[in-house]
């Protein structure tokens, strides 16, 4: 069998942070970062994110506030979510943060997580299969 | 932080120096994080996020893993894999992971014909990220017989010793119910060794236990594509367009190979994925640029001149609006009185070009059609007199002054044209004897 090539629709997925705010103290923590790559998700958990956050502090037991901007299957979709702080780390003169989510659209995060999984899928089946065995 | 993968995971990583060539840095952090869970020490990461200074880096440090980006600004992180497999020439010392935003097949395809270990498109959540990097370290450390075989030959190869190799591949066959891999890997050699038609012989007997084994229909490709038989050529190359993406280097290939099996119409179809392309370089340019103007061409002959223009045009656009290729273009269709294609053809040329030879021979040609002849004359001579005259420019001047009766100024044009083109004098004299017999 020759291997899939991957689903067009799937090959553009994009997942930003378009405000962030610790509610914990009230701070904007994406303020002076509108054109900064730092709005950017580093990665996605199963209820939460792992997110840089360049200024401001954020410190764990922190509660956030983010709205993300979703593109998948050529389609725009926006979330709300909150969440607590659960681990942070500085990284040079900014911190990774995680966030466990608390209140989110746990229907569109699933899907969001299957497409994200899929195109996975299809690169790995894609990708050895031209390495061959 | 909590540590990933089992203690001899650990261990094998730890000693490890680690690049990680990513721009942005929140996917370099949570990379960064990742490695140090699997055992990495902190002080063997390096983060660069820009190709030069990466390349540099990996000289300096010889780091064994490289985690990079497809797309590192304007240049790619492939050119990383190659560096690192001539500093760590053992790939089993060397692991290269690509983690990239870019999702397209030809960047997957090219990847996997290359040195790389694992493709982890972004954005990933975090336990994808792990299991991938989990999965190539483990194959790294643990690999099957198999494949200890068969990279026991592929070291034999590298030390050009290819009698052994191929015999370590004839053992690796017996160990894998399909073992593809060790025949495309015996044919290889046998490529080597300048007998292309055993390495056939192997290339094919791969494709027995997988019919879609795609090193071995590439290899099978090649030789045909070596062997000018072009039409089997393309027979297997269209069984990979059909269920792979394709690299730019067989791109080229299926290009040639449609022109010389004359299946023009497949060119539209390739030119479709060359504009899909993540890179390009300047040789496929060339060759996709000369196939569409073959195309171009072959569709005149069958009197298409509508689709030749639309492969023309085309061909300017890959060709970048090259002085020369326009040149060539406007040239073949002014043979053929295409002057309303010429028309729009000659608008493309760009502003600096405008005062070129090219573009004036250009304007001439157009005017001979449409000028009187004391006019075209003047432009001639003006284009000869400034040294931008073709030999057309120059026969149809004279043709032009006997027409005028004017054969002291003819002579005069041919005594200039003898100094730039002499073969074309005793032409161009001929011209000046008929009219006088006549």
């Amino acid at each position: 069998m020759g291997a899939k090539k991957l689903n067009p629709l799937e090959k553009d997925l994009e997942i930003r942070v378009t405000r962030m705010e610790n509610t914990t103290t009230g701070t904007d923590l994406l303020k002076l970062t509108e054109a900064s790559p730092a709005h950017r998700v580093s990665a996605l958990l199963n209820k939460g994110v792992k997110i840089l956050i360049p200024h401001g502090n954020c410190p764990v037991g922190h509660f956030v506030l983010v709205d993300f901007q979703i593109q998948m299957s050529g389609k725009k979709f926006e979330m709300q979510a909150t969440g607590k702080v659960i681990g942070e780390e500085k990284v040079d003169h900014s911190h990774i943060v995680e966030l466990e989510f608390k209140s989110f659209d746990g229907k569109l995060w699933n899907r969001l997580f299957a497409v994200i999984q899929s195109r996975q899928d299809q690169v790995s089946e894609l990708f050895y299969k031209i390495k061959g065995k | 932080m909590q540590k990933i993968g089992s203690k001899e995971l650990q261990k094998y990583v730890a000693a490890k120096k680690v690049l990680i060539a990513e721009p942005s840095v929140p996917f370099s952090t949570v990379i960064q994080q990742t490695m140090v869970a699997m055992g990495c020490q902190m002080e063997n990461i390096f983060k660069e996020a820009d190709l030069r200074r990466a390349l540099h880096l990996v000289e300096r440090e010889r780091p064994e893993i490289i985690i990079s980006e497809y797309n590192l600004g304007t240049q790619f992180g492939l050119e990383l894999a190659e560096k690192q497999s001539h500093i760590h020439p053992d790939h089993k010392e060397r692991i290269f992971i690509l983690v990239t935003r870019n999702a397209s097949d030809s960047a997957i395809a090219e990847a996997a014909e290359e040195e790389v270990d694992g493709y982890i498109l972004k954005p990933f959540n975090l336990n994808q990220l792990q299991e991938t990097f989990l999965e190539v370290m483990h194959k790294k450390m643990n690999p099957s017989e198999y494949v200890v075989k068969i990279h026991e030959g592929r070291d034999l190869l590298n030390g050009k010793d290819l009698k052994n190799a191929f015999s370590t591949f004839t053992q690796a066959r017996k160990m894998d119910p399909k073992p593809s891999l060790a025949c495309y890997y015996q044919g290889f050699t046998k490529k080597l060794d300048q007998d292309p038609e055993a390495a056939l012989k192997y290339f094919r007997e791969g494709k027995a236990f997988n019919p879609l084994h795609y090193k071995c229909l590439q290899a099978e490709f090649d030789i045909l594509f070596e062997q000018k038989k072009e039409q089997e050529a393309y027979e297997v190359i269209k069984v990979i367009n059909g269920s792979y993406p394709v690299s730019p280097n067989t791109l080229a290939k299926m290009f040639l190979l449609a022109i010389y099996t004359y299946n023009y119409k497949d060119i539209e179809k390739y030119y479709e994925i060359f504009t899909q392309l993540d890179r390009r370089s300047e040789d496929l340019i060339k060759i996709v640029s000369a196939a569409l103007y073959s195309a171009g061409r072959f569709c005149l002959k069958e009197n298409d001149v509508s689709q030749a223009c639309e492969f023309f045009r085309k061909g300017v656009t890959v060709a970048q609006r090259d002085r020369a290729y326009l040149f060539k273009v406007i040239t073949t269709l002014l043979k053929l009185d295409q002057h309303e294609e010429v028309e729009k053809f000659i608008t493309l040329f760009e502003p600096d070009d405008r005062d070129s030879m090219e573009y004036r021979q250009i304007e001439f040609e157009l005017m001979k059609s449409q000028a009187e002849t004391p006019k075209i004359v003047e432009k001639g001579r003006q284009l000869i007199a400034e040294g931008q005259a073709s030999e057309d420019v120059f026969r149809t001047v004279v043709k032009a002054l006997i027409e005028m009766n004017k054969p002291l100024m003819a002579e005069e044009v041919i005594f200039k044209a003898g100094k730039e083109f002499p073969e074309m004098k005793n032409e161009l004299y001929q011209i000046i004897k008929s009219a006088k017999s006549a």
